[in-house]
């Protein structure tokens, strides 16, 4: 355990105090040894953990699961889970900093990272929650949702005060939230917008919306005032925010040198652990501690790059990839490296122009939340990737399409026919799931992945 | 007598509307779901055209070529019609489109995305707990009043949104009238005869539709009385029954269950209510459509809501047994049926699931279990 | 008191199955064929068998019941049922006391809610192979082994692995990575077994499950997949004896049931026009 926690960051002088934590949280989980050995043995295998910078983010990441197993244990008196909510990372970050006895965390993902992608145990989870409605196969539900379900049904979390979501993307997740909440008696709550933006109002923000947007957030902040007991007031999120502007902005420093240079100094399986440092509801001291790690990681990888060390060859053909990472299994991003591809960059990267912003912190973040590729009408997210695309230099596009997520699946098809057509490159579709690490077929994967390559270097040559 | 009378008015209808086309009037569809206020298009005086074809695989598999088979069979078959040229939906000029769940939103954006079709989004709000969610909608509502007057040319008038909303509100009690009658004489109207005269009122011209809703409604009552009915008394629930979905419709009749009424999202105007017509008609139309209705399964804490009424159309309607109809991949129905046959399971109520996508290769399966629970429902083998 | 006999006809994808019972619901005649595309015309010949076994003539049967997958084409049946409601009458007929009996066949999988031989409730799983007898035919394919072969093999293993359970073709994938990383076929199997096994297990769960439970179908003959069913489920799990049969034999009982009661009522028997003839696709 030590030797994994190690790897994870963390330091011989706070073993003491952390050891008896990790191993009491990661028993709920039912944690082996087995299993530790395993998780040393993905974390060399698939992250770049002799990186410094990776390894502080790591520990950051287990921190804040272990916290969250622990959260009745360690006297915590009032619990919010948020699960896919953007911006309870804002409101929770500003609980935590002002109150010890409150806890807010941002469920899904550091999970997914500890129990997905190290240990690699997902798969009962799912199981787990497949027993219960979720279903498995063709017409599966995005396996996110189960890996909220399963814990709950298996016991694993102790029931929150306030379980939060989210409408912005799809309707799985709040439908999933209201079944809890007739069967197993969770308090919930929904934030949402609405997904009417046209066209046409682009390059401007959809004022209303982002409006809508505030004033679903602001109803969620006096939710949670009443279930902490505290004023959440302006200030404290207008600190929040200009410390995840810092982080922000270091993390674009980081991805603007990934992107820029040759060979790819940093393997891909590091981008959904970005998405998963963003949401995490750190204090604004933990917060702090991030932006140093990733920072700590650009001085690394600047190292990497004045020496030309990369995780793929030199002149590898670079790819932009459309959708996050695999959330819970690093494979899919490591098999691209192996067969010599250089995944740059991820499409919810690219953003909007536009960067009008407010001194009101809801309608800020209502704003931004209008930038991510992802919030656009597809008759301006193509444009969008098309644009990223030529300023990336990509020789092909890589759409893993999540079929769990009616949201984006659609798309899948007329993103391919819209590059072949307009940039001439290759596309590589390839069904996959983005949270079931049973939906990998290695040989298969494998063998397209050899094609797909071919294809980007016979066309460059 | 009517029926031949609507069928010949359908058949022409078409014709009709190229006629009118040439003259200058808008045809204006939308998507069901009974969340765009069609009086809001009729009282621009462009025609309203309801969207609702179904059932058919042809048409729900020709959009493969622009949408994976992980959509639903209904918003694929939306993709398809426009694809085959349906003169419906090649028709229309405009398309009123409620941004509900991710499947029909997705057909707006495709839609967009091919740039050939003027498309008004109409946001619905997901949640009404709030007045902000209630006021976005009223908005919403005025701004596509704003955009259909532009767009025809007509001026919108609170007095022709009153006459609108006062033909439709006609329509909505006829066909609730109708509808009821299956309470005490389920035999005189089978659920697919009710449901293909909903279907027509979709494509039907409104004020012709109303005319034959009365007569038909007058000769029904006339007949009306308490039968008894051997076959077991069914409750249909579902997303949405596409005009030409009628197999599991044909299968429950030919293995001897009625259907004695249906709780369906978007197949049937909700004819419950009715829109209140006086003091500000935006808000009076926004309150109607939103909230006061019973909500599709893509609204918040929805699922608690439907199940109430559903217990309720149970109780009134003597129902035996439910079958619970869900197109393939909709996400949001195939939680909800978890919820409902546990919360009907409680109740000793069965529930039979039935999905689709539309496939006729499905159809043995589907008939094996219909016919199952109508021996289940029968008690085994009285 | 005259002999009065009923006929159950179960005419599957895979197999046909015929039943006679008399009054007393002795089972006079049984017989098993395999159906295939020939012999779905030919159920009458299957009937002729099983009358010829009885010492019966075709006038002499009060009542035929015909059900399965195929029950819509045989012409000398006065009625049809579906196979749920036949099968549940059928495993009660031995098991008085089953809730809960599930049946895995060639082509899909089923759970049936049972109370006193009477059908509640019911789930299917027919859409795709995985979880089906079809299943464990293209493992053992592609493993050049029989289907029979399976069970006993995998009963050796100490240290099961586990295997895709959501996908046909991805187990298949799975089973032949798995031979070439040297893991011994035993284990191997064994957790194909557990992957059908989990997921009918999965499948029935909503159903309830309490005992008695009973296995039945093809399938069930597969004592590998009887132990995963017994670990998946956390309880104990009955086998008939002929596991096939139980679908006719119920079709039988329920044709003796409807005749039973007609007389009783001193109605006349509702029979369909019935000849012994070819099954035809054609009316």
């Amino acid at each position: 355990m030590i030797e994994l926690l190690k790897l994870c960051g963390f330091e011989e002088q706070e073993m003491e105090s952390e050891l008896p934590r990790v191993e009491k949280a990661f028993t709920k989980l039912g944690i082996t040894d087995e299993d530790i050995e395993r998780g040393k043995q993905r974390l060399a295998k698939y992250y770049d953990i002799e990186l410094k910078g990776v390894r502080k983010v790591f520990r950051l990441i287990v921190r804040e699961l272990v916290a969250a197993l622990l959260v009745r244990d360690e006297g915590k008196k009032k619990v919010i889970y948020g699960f896919m909510a953007p911006g309870i990372d804002m409101l929770g970050s500003a609980v935590v900093t002002k109150s010890k006895e409150a806890f807010v965390i941002h469920h899904c993902w550091a999970f997914h990272i500890v129990v997905g992608c190290i240990f690699g145990k997902m798969v009962p989870i799912l199981e787990a929650a497949e027993k219960k409605w979720l279903k498995e196969g063709v017409v599966a539900h995005c396996a996110n949702v189960k890996t909220l379900v399963g814990p709950i049904t298996l016991g694993l979390f102790p029931k929150p005060d306030l379980l939060v979501t989210s409408g912005f993307m799809c309707e799985t997740s709040p439908k999933t939230l209201d079944l809890l909440h007739e069967l197993y008696d969770i308090p919930v709550w929904y934030i949402d917008t609405c997904q009417d933006r046209e066209f046409r109002e682009y390059p401007e923000p959809t004022r209303r919306i982002a409006s809508l947007t505030a004033k679903s957030l602001k109803r969620l902040a006096e939710r949670i005032q009443e279930v902490v007991g505290f004023e959440i007031t302006d200030n404290m999120l207008r600190e929040v925010q200009d410390a995840k502007g810092k982080l922000g902005d270091a993390l674009r420093r980081l991805k603007d040198l990934v992107e820029s240079s040759d060979p790819l100094p940093l393997s891909p399986t590091h981008d959904n652990i970005w998405m998963c440092l963003s949401t995490l509801t750190l204090s604004i001291d933990g917060i702090a501690e991030a932006t140093e790690a990733i920072n700590t990681l650009y001085e690394e990888l600047r190292e990497r790059v004045a020496k030309g060390l990369g995780v793929v060859e030199k002149g590898a053909p670079r790819v932009l990839a459309i959708l996050p990472a695999g959330q819970t299994d690093p494979r899919l991003e490591h098999l691209a490296c192996e067969v010599g591809i250089a995944i740059v960059a991820i499409d919810g990267s690219l953003a909007a122009p536009f960067k009008e912003t407010s001194e009101d912190p809801y309608m800020k973040f209502g704003l931004e939340s209008q930038q991510r590729s992802m919030s656009f009408p597809l008759r301006r997210r193509i444009p969008l990737i098309i644009e990223g695309c030529k300023k990336l230099n990509i020789d092909g596009v890589l759409d893993r399409f999540h079929v769990g997520c009616r949201s984006v699946v659609a798309d899948a098809l007329i993103i391919e026919e819209a590059i072949k057509k307009e940039l001439g490159i290759p596309v590589l579709l390839l069904e996959w799931e983005n949270f079931d690490p049973r939906v990998y077929n290695h040989e298969q994967y494998k063998s397209r992945f050899e094609v797909f390559k071919a294809m980007m270097t016979k066309k460059s040559s | 007598m009517q029926e031949e009378r609507l069928a010949i008015h359908l058949r022409d209808r078409p014709a009709q509307l190229r006629d009118l086309k040439e003259k200058g009037v808008k045809i204006i569809g939308c998507f069901p779901g009974n969340y765009v206020p069609e009086e809001l298009i009729y009282a621009s005086g462009a025609v309203p055209l309801c969207l609702v074809h179904g059932g058919s695989p042809q048409t729900a598999d020709a959009a493969l070529s622009v949408v994976p088979h992980v959509i639903c069979p209904f918003a694929r078959a939306q993709i398809g019609e426009r694809l085959l040229k349906n003169p419906y939906y090649s028709m229309i000029d405009m398309l009123v489109a409620p941004i509900t769940c991710q499947h029909l939103k997705k057909v707006a954006e495709v839609w967009e995305y091919h740039g050939d079709l003027e498309i008004f989004k109409l946001g619905i709000p997901h949640q009404h707990n709030n007045d902000f969610e209630l006021e976005y909608f009223t908005d919403r509502l005025i701004a596509l009043k704003d955009r259909l007057q532009t767009f025809t040319g007509n001026e919108i008038t609170n007095k022709r949104i009153s006459g609108a909303i006062d033909l439709y509100n006609k329509m909505r009690e006829l066909l609730r009238k109708i509808s009821v009658i299956r309470r005490t004489s389920p035999s005189l109207v089978s659920a697919l005869d009710f449901i293909k005269l909903n279907h027509a009122s979709f494509y039907a011209d409104p004020a012709f539709m109303v005319e034959i809703l009365d007569s038909v409604y007058q000769e029904l009552k006339g007949k009306q009385q308490a039968t008894k009915t051997d076959r077991p008394r069914i409750l249909l629930v579902g997303p949405n029954i596409g005009y030409g979905d009628y197999m599991v419709l044909e299968l429950v009749r030919a293995a001897g269950g009625e259907i004695v009424i249906e709780e369906v999202c978007e197949g049937i105007r909700y004819y419950w209510n009715k829109i209140e017509n006086k003091g500000d008609l935006f808000q009076s139309l926004a309150r109607g459509y939103l909230v006061d209705r019973v909500p599709c399964a893509f609204m918040r804490n929805s699922a608690k809501k439907r199940l109430d009424f559903t217990l309720k159309l149970i109780k009134d309607f003597n129902v035996s047994g439910v079958i619970w109809y869900e197109l393939l991949c909709c996400e949001t129905y195939d939680s909800e049926s978890y919820f409902f046959t546990q919360k009907l399971g409680e109740q000793n109520i069965p529930v039979l699931i039935l999905e689709s996508d539309y496939s006729t290769a499905a159809t043995g399966q589907l008939k094996t279990r219909i016919e199952a629970f109508i021996e289940i429902l029968k008690g085994g083998m009285e | 008191m005259v002999q009065i006999y009923f006929a159950g006809i179960d005419l599957g994808s895979t197999m046909t199955k015929v039943v006679i019972v008399d009054q007393d619901e002795e089972i006079c005649a049984s017989v098993i064929k395999h159906t295939g595309a020939e012999h779905r015309r030919l159920a009458n010949q299957v009937t002729e068998e099983a009358l010829i076994q009885a010492g019966l003539s075709f006038d002499e049967i009060s009542y035929v019941i015909a059900t399965g997958y195929g029950r819509i084409t045989v012409p000398f049946a006065d009625r049809q049922i579906t196979e749920l409601t036949c099968h549940a009458r059928g495993v009660f007929h031995f098991f008085p006391n089953v809730r809960l009996a599930i049946d895995i066949g060639g082509q899909d999988a089923k759970g049936l809610k049972i109370k006193d031989g009477k059908l509640l409730d019911f789930t299917m799983s027919d859409k795709c192979a995985a979880g089906t007898g079809r299943f464990l035919e293209l493992i053992a394919d592609s493993l050049g082994l029989t289907v029979n072969d399976l069970g006993s093999i995998s009963l050796k293993s100490t240290n099961k692995v586990s295997i895709s359970s959501t996908c046909t073709v991805f187990a298949r994938q799975e089973v032949v990575s798995r031979i070439s990383e040297g893991v011994p076929l035993e284990d191997i199997l064994a957790g194909i077994h557990d992957a059908i096994a989990s997921r009918v297990a999965r499948m029935v769960d909503r159903l309830k499950v309490e005992p008695d439970v009973l296995f039945t179908g093809g399938v069930a003959k597969n004592i590998g997949v009887v132990k995963a069913l017994k670990e998946n489920l956390g309880c104990e799990v009955l086998v008939p004896e002929e596991p096939l049969l139980s679908g006719a034999i119920g079709a039988a009982l329920l044709g003796k049931e409807i005749t039973l009661k007609a007389l009783a009522k001193g109605e006349p028997i509702h029979r369909g026009e019935r000849h012994l003839s070819e099954v035809t696709f054609f009316q």
